[in-house]
């Protein structure tokens, strides 16, 4: 179990390095022609960046949040050798993939209409 | 045996531990400032990518009008578009020395072939390019952290 986190880990930071550049570069502004950062977050163009981009967007929280919490996880656990704390650490991690899952579906999926 | 296990068990030095590798000068052990870094930055992200997906998911919860007002807060210089600064610094690095180690850990390039160990004997993973494109990381670092800057607070 301990040998798949640590693959998808590498597999999720090698995905991470194309759709955080993507995500990033959509708030240059040049690219939407916007005058400047908050210009490019407006809701006509972020709705259509959503609906037009949803599978990206799911593969990017997944991405994110595994590579995210599991490192994390990593860190915290090499911190203090101990099983109890492990555990902890294990159960916390995993109610924080849960609910950050949940608002991220949330954003994806029930974007509101815009006007 | 038991008295063994005990120093063993008394030497867990907690988030502390890893500051205490601060020491290391840049000239003498760069890996281990970058590994450092990796982790600091690693956990800034973390906290940010907790607060991004949540802050984000407002326009789903309370509509447009929401989402405006979260996104009026990045405009200017204020305490939450510098601390949105510091995350994109943090993402900037995390990436850069994560491309670093995905070239060195999982391809093995950069990090030279196995040597006989004569004195005095550096490892061939702690020379050659491997070393130099820690310092490569940096640099990048610092220019793309400044080009975002620009675009946040001077555009």
């Amino acid at each position: 179990m301990k040998g798949y986190a640590t693959l998808l880990q590498y597999a999720t930071a090698a995905l991470l390095i194309f759709l955080i550049l993507w995500h990033v570069m959509l708030r240059f502004p040049p690219v939407y022609g916007a005058k400047d950062l908050v210009d490019t977050m407006t809701p006509e163009r972020l709705h259509a960046e959503i609906t037009g981009n949803r599978i990206l967007l799911l593969l990017l929280l997944f991405a994110t949040l595994f590579h995210g919490i599991n490192g994390a996880r990593g860190v915290l656990i090499e911190w203090y050798p101990d099983k109890r704390w492990e555990v902890l650490v294990n159960v916390g991690a995993f109610l924080a993939f849960v609910a950050l899952m949940y608002f991220g579906l949330l954003t994806i999926f029930y974007v509101p209409p815009v006007g | 045996m038991k008295m063994a296990r005990m120093k063993v068990l008394n030497n867990r030095l907690g988030p502390l531990g890893n500051l205490s590798l601060l020491g290391a000068s840049p000239q003498s052990a760069p890996e281990k400032i970058a590994f450092i870094m990796h982790r600091i930055t690693g956990l800034i992200m973390a906290g940010f990518i907790a607060a991004h997906v949540f802050s984000t998911s407002s326009l789903a919860r309370g509509g447009w009008e929401a989402w405006q007002v979260d996104v009026q807060h990045l405009s200017g210089v204020n305490p939450i578009s510098i601390a949105f600064y510091i995350a994109m610094g943090a993402v900037i690095f995390h990436s850069l020395n994560g491309i670093r180690l995905l070239v060195v850990e999982v391809f093995a390039r950069w990090i030279g072939k196995p040597e006989k160990p004569k004195p005095p004997y550096v490892a061939p993973s702690l020379k050659g390019f491997q070393r130099t494109s820690i310092y490569i990381v940096f640099a990048l670092w610092i220019i793309a952290w400044a080009a975002v800057g620009y675009v946040m607070f001077l555009w």
